[in-house]
């Protein structure tokens, strides 16, 4: 029983870091309709396309919140440049729907998708 | 991303997959390993370091690689283990540099060995004197046998016709101010005995005694005490 134990434990151990290192596809799903994070991307992009400014704002408000609750569970598993980017994209994306900069904004919206996607590779 | 707690749980899956790997690989010695051994250590471990603070990129490709190297040494020490072949190109062969007494220059310089490399090696095994050797062997961890000549070499028991001492391993009877009852069986004495022997020497109780160790071959007892009645302080004049 000790033999088997010496040798479950560490193969459990192992599976468990690989479960770990590769579960940021399955946690950046939303968990909850505040995290969902694509949705409200897709939300400000369709708002920046019919500029509805003030919509935009509402939905860039809800997209930083989504990515607040969503960064804490996935930053072990992915990347810290595609996390920076994303925070500098939605930096940059309030900047463009201050200054009502359609094509920028739209820009930098495809650019946060873009790293989004590519979170786990 | 807080980067504080990324490292601590990426250190510990380090840690944790490097103890796993390191306990499949074996338990070769330092002294032990060849070149190719060390190499390989350096690069897992190198790996490792890597995978616990590199935040640049993702864990997993980094532990993708540290068990690729694991297994691939592995897969050299099980080839190895199987067939001379392998074990001769892997892990290389040993080389005769002194025969009869002869320094054999061509197997030294494929090896890129000097003479004072050899020198320095005969030194640590405490032979000063290079004519006294009749074979000496360049292993494959690079460690150097040597064979004395036999008007060199030290008597042995057989050579004085004496009659030898049982070996055997010596127990510890007392640790720490603690009998251990199991080693005070395996050496086939009892307490009594003990307490008879500790107050041959004035000591009434074990917990005067830091280790008590016993060779049954030899039937010697070393005692040693916690007071030594040896100061470690330093005096300054």
């Amino acid at each position: 029983m000790r033999q088997f134990w010496m040798y479950t434990i560490p193969l459990l151990v192992l599976a468990g870091f690989m479960l770990m290192m590769n579960s940021g596809d399955i946690l950046k799903k939303p968990l909850t309709t505040q995290d969902d994070f694509p949705y409200y991307l897709q939300e400000v992009e369709q708002a920046v396309e019919r500029e509805d400014w003030d919509a935009a704002h509402s939905h860039s408000a809800n997209l930083s919140t989504a990515w607040e609750k969503v960064s804490p569970r996935i930053q072990f598993s992915v990347d810290k440049d595609e996390m920076k980017a994303i925070e500098v994209g939605l930096s940059r994306l309030q900047a463009f729907l201050q200054s009502q900069d359609r094509s920028q904004a739209l820009a930098t919206a495809a650019e946060i998708r873009e790293h989004w996607d590519h979170l786990n590779e | 991303m807080n980067e504080g707690l990324v490292v601590v749980v990426r250190s510990i899956i380090a840690f944790l997959t490097l103890l796993v790997f390191a306990r499949l690989l074996g338990k070769q010695l330092v002294s032990q390993l060849t070149f190719f051994d060390y190499v390989m250590g350096i690069t897992i471990g190198s790996i490792a370091a890597t995978l616990s603070v590199d935040l640049e990129s993702r864990a997993w490709p980094h532990w993708v690689g540290l068990a690729v190297w694991t297994i691939a040494v592995l897969a050299i020490q099980i080839a190895s283990a199987k067939s001379n072949v392998a074990a001769k190109v892997f892990m290389g062969e040993p080389v005769v540099v002194i025969s009869k007494g002869k320094l054999l220059e061509d197997a030294m310089g494929r090896m890129r060995y000097t003479a004072g490399n050899l020198l320095e090696q005969l030194r640590n095994q405490g032979i000063f004197d290079i004519s006294t050797v009749e074979f000496a062997v360049m292993e494959s961890d690079g460690q150097l046998s040597v064979l004395l000549k036999p008007e060199h070499r030290p008597a042995t028991v057989q050579d004085l016709a004496l009659q030898p001492q049982k070996g055997g391993m010596s127990a510890q009877l007392i640790y720490d101010g603690q009998v251990i009852p199991e080693n005070l069986q395996a050496a086939g004495v009892d307490d009594a005995w003990l307490t008879r022997q500790l107050q041959e020497q004035g000591i009434n109780n074990a917990a005067e005694v830091f280790l008590a160790s016993y060779h049954p071959g030899s039937q010697t007892l070393y005692i040693d005490r916690y007071e030594d009645g040896i100061s470690t302080t330093t005096k300054h004049p």
